[in-house]
């Protein structure tokens, strides 16, 4: 009703229902600058940063797809990838079409990548989403296996491991787009990713898209207010198919190579981590989860080999200790800023931080310890941690590691219930007449 | 069985159960039920535990498919339809278990709920904030059933009576024909009972209602007719009163009750 009456007051101002635009789209648009701005923040602004974000801006669609499956229709995946991998196929075969003189302009490659995956997820969502849970689970983990082995076999197609390879920047040139420097490839992805979020965004308050929520809440009662759970799943999971092979698309554009690994079963782990450690109940945290595992994979590779041991650990924590992942923790801190009770519980996350990072650091220690001499005994015996030259062959540093952690841990442990108790007077402030919200 | 009162005509006839039959395995549940439930009556199915009432509900709308026999609705066979078609023919029905949407708030529960009806069926290009219809008759449902002050909570963490209320709300917002209650107020103090007797008598105004309960205080008060199901037969139909003085009745079920 009041929404009406907004309208009804803007058509008498035009300047009031653009001022009312902007205010209700405030955030997209704030999201759109920082798309704009973020190729030339420091540290971002080399071709190494701007490579990055554009990794992270093509995870980023291919989580949101993912948590369409997952957080809102309830289907757990471990096949993915598959319509990932299949539109990435589509999209780097299309460009070599281009690069062969086929005149169409390079940035409308992710079409093809979409199109590809709602093909691909109309099929083989017709087989199974008939079921959720655990046997659709299965399925998904087996459609993955066959379509990865098909693109093994089918050389010819897949190019196998060494994969197939395009050039973006031979065809007719859209808008003077050369996609000589990654900035321009980065402004399509951007582009790419900023439609595509704010499409899913728009699906969720669909109709449909608001029984996907009701399926995954309780298949059995969407029956009798009369929808068929079946096909609410198979559109959305042809929904989510289409978005993962549009990311595909990006990704063929962005890396001008495709191999059979794209398809596979490390890439539908990945894209379950991401969407988990951003937060299953949160859509947009999936873009969240993107980002930090994108930078995890890209730049913990560049300090240890043992970076896929330390996500893995990452992940069990979340799961863990916040179940909501990043973003259930961001919301979860969100009324303790808007009432005036935040300064005890900030102060007592401060002062449990220092045993932790003391644990951690003898932890990472001991590890890096076991791991060089496990994994690279021809790498010798020295090496430096924490700016620290040490020796695995002498005992101190498996000492002074174990020495930190059991001490961090310890202290950790006396001061983590300083954190509850400022985090229950917190809350009984907030709830009482004088806090400030009330 | 139905023949000590009026036979209803097939044209007054809202719901036909023609010798419906159900058997699990070798165990017969439901043997050979027939009855005829008149357009905008309130009819009552009372019966003892394992009598089959809950088994014949979900024979009627579709969860199970019957062994035997065949149901109409308004004249037309619906026998073994699956459920989302049925509920598009106009009956909608209660669980005796809250069956709800725990994670959609209250308001979403009930807007999800009129979706089909409204013809919006699998629509993902227009934003729910713009279905006015949609989101008029959700709040007419939401203040029918009394929980407008708590449409923003999510279904899971309401009382058990919000809970039933909002049972209640979900099964009655795609305005159906026919509405079937499965134990409206199992689990009820007096006084939640009282007002759930009251909810069900505004929502079923212009309807057709059919009540599996076990109060027998809030039947007597609600049912126009009400047939007695025992041991999956239904041995009288008839008005209240006359159920109240039928000596089959009382040896059969209240007897049994008494005694208990």
């Amino acid at each position: 009703m009041t929404r009406d009456g907004n309208r009804d007051a803007s058509r008498m101002a035009p300047g009031a229902a653009l001022r009312e635009w902007v205010v209700a789209h405030r955030l997209w648009l704030a999201a759109a600058a920082l798309l704009l701005v973020l190729p030339f923040l420091p540290g971002l602004e080399g071709d190494f940063g701007r490579s990055l974000l554009s990794q992270m801006g093509i995870a980023a669609v291919f989580a949101l797809s993912y948590n369409l499956l997952l957080g809102q229709t309830g289907l757990l995946s471990f096949g993915h990838a598959v319509y990932f991998g299949l539109g990435a196929y589509a999209g780097i075969h299309l460009m070599r079409a281009i690069n062969a003189g086929l005149p169409l302009p390079m940035p409308f490659v992710p079409i093809a990548g979409a199109a590809t995956g709602l093909a691909f997820g109309m099929l083989f969502g017709a087989l199974t989403t008939r079921r959720a849970g655990v046997v659709f689970a299965l399925i998904s983990l087996g459609v993955g296996e066959l379509v990865f082995a098909a693109m093994r076999m089918f050389q010819g197609f897949s190019g196998g491991e060494e994969g197939v390879t395009a050039n973006r920047g031979a065809g007719m040139h859209f808008f003077g787009l050369t996609f000589a420097s990654q900035l321009q490839v980065y402004y399509v992805i951007a582009i790419w990713a900023f439609v595509a979020t704010a499409l899913m965004v728009a699906f969720l308050h669909t109709p449909l898209g608001r029984m996907c929520n009701a399926v995954r809440d309780n298949p059995e009662r969407a029956e009798f207010i009369g929808y068929d759970p079946v096909r609410v799943r198979f559109v959305a999971f042809s929904i989510a198919a289409m978005f993962a092979g549009l990311a595909g698309g990006l990704h063929a554009l962005n890396y001008e190579i495709v191999a059979a690994e794209a398809v596979g079963a490390g890439r539908s782990g990945a894209v379950l981590l991401m969407a988990y450690i951003g937060g299953v109940s949160n859509f947009l945290g999936a873009i969240l989860g993107a980002i930090v595992i994108t930078w995890l994979q890209v730049s913990l590779s560049d300090y240890t080999t043992a970076w896929q041991l330390y996500l893995g650990v990452f992940f069990i924590a979340v799961v863990l200790f916040a179940p909501g992942g990043l973003a259930g923790l961001f919301l979860m801190h969100a009324p303790l800023l808007r009432s005036r009770a935040w300064p005890g519980v900030f102060k007592a996350y401060a002062i449990a931080s220092v045993p932790a990072v003391f644990m951690l650091a003898g932890a990472v220690t001991l590890l890096e310890l076991n791991y060089r001499l496990a994994t690279q005994p021809e790498a010798g015996t020295r090496l430096t941690l924490f700016g620290v030259a040490m020796d695995t062959s002498t005992p101190w540093p498996w000492l002074a590691a174990s020495a930190l952690l059991a001490l961090g841990f310890y202290v950790f442990r006396r001061t983590w219930p300083r954190v509850a108790e400022a985090w229950q007077q917190a809350e009984t402030e907030a709830r009482s007449p004088s806090g400030s919200r009330r | 069985m139905t023949g000590c009162i009026p036979r209803p005509t097939a044209a007054r006839c809202a719901l036909e159960l023609h010798d419906v039959r159900k058997s699990f395995g070798a165990t017969s549940i439901i043997r050979g039920v027939s009855l005829e439930i008149v357009r905008g009556e309130r009819h009552a199915i009372i019966g003892p535990n394992g009598a089959g009432k809950s088994t014949l509900f979900n024979l009627i709308c579709g969860r199970f498919a019957p062994s035997g026999g065949s149901i109409l609705l308004e004249g037309e066979a619906i026998t073994a339809r699956p459920a989302f078609e049925i509920n598009r023919r106009g009956i909608s029905r209660s669980f005796q278990v809250t069956n709800i949407f725990p994670r959609l708030s209250v308001y979403e529960n009930i807007r999800c709920s009129v979706l089909w009806s409204l013809g919006y069926r699998y629509c993902f290009w227009r934003g729910m904030s713009r279905l006015r219809d949609a989101n008029e008759r959700s709040e007419r449902t939401l203040e029918a059933i009394g929980m407008t002050a708590r449409r923003d909570a999510p279904a899971g963490v309401l009382t058990y009576a919000e809970q039933r209320a909002l049972e209640i709300g979900i099964t009655i917002a795609g305005d159906p024909r026919l509405i079937l209650l499965d134990e409206p107020t199992a689990g009820m103090s007096r006084a939640e009972a009282d007002n759930a007797v009251a909810l069900i008598r505004r929502v079923s105004q212009g309807r057709t209602l059919v009540m599996v309960e076990h109060d027998m205080g809030v039947v007597f008060d609600l049912a126009d007719r009400i047939s007695v199901l025992v041991y999956g037969e239904i041995i009288a139909t008839d008005v209240p009163a006359r159920i109240r003085s039928n000596a089959a009745v009382q040896s059969a079920y209240l007897g049994t009750a008494a005694d208990a």
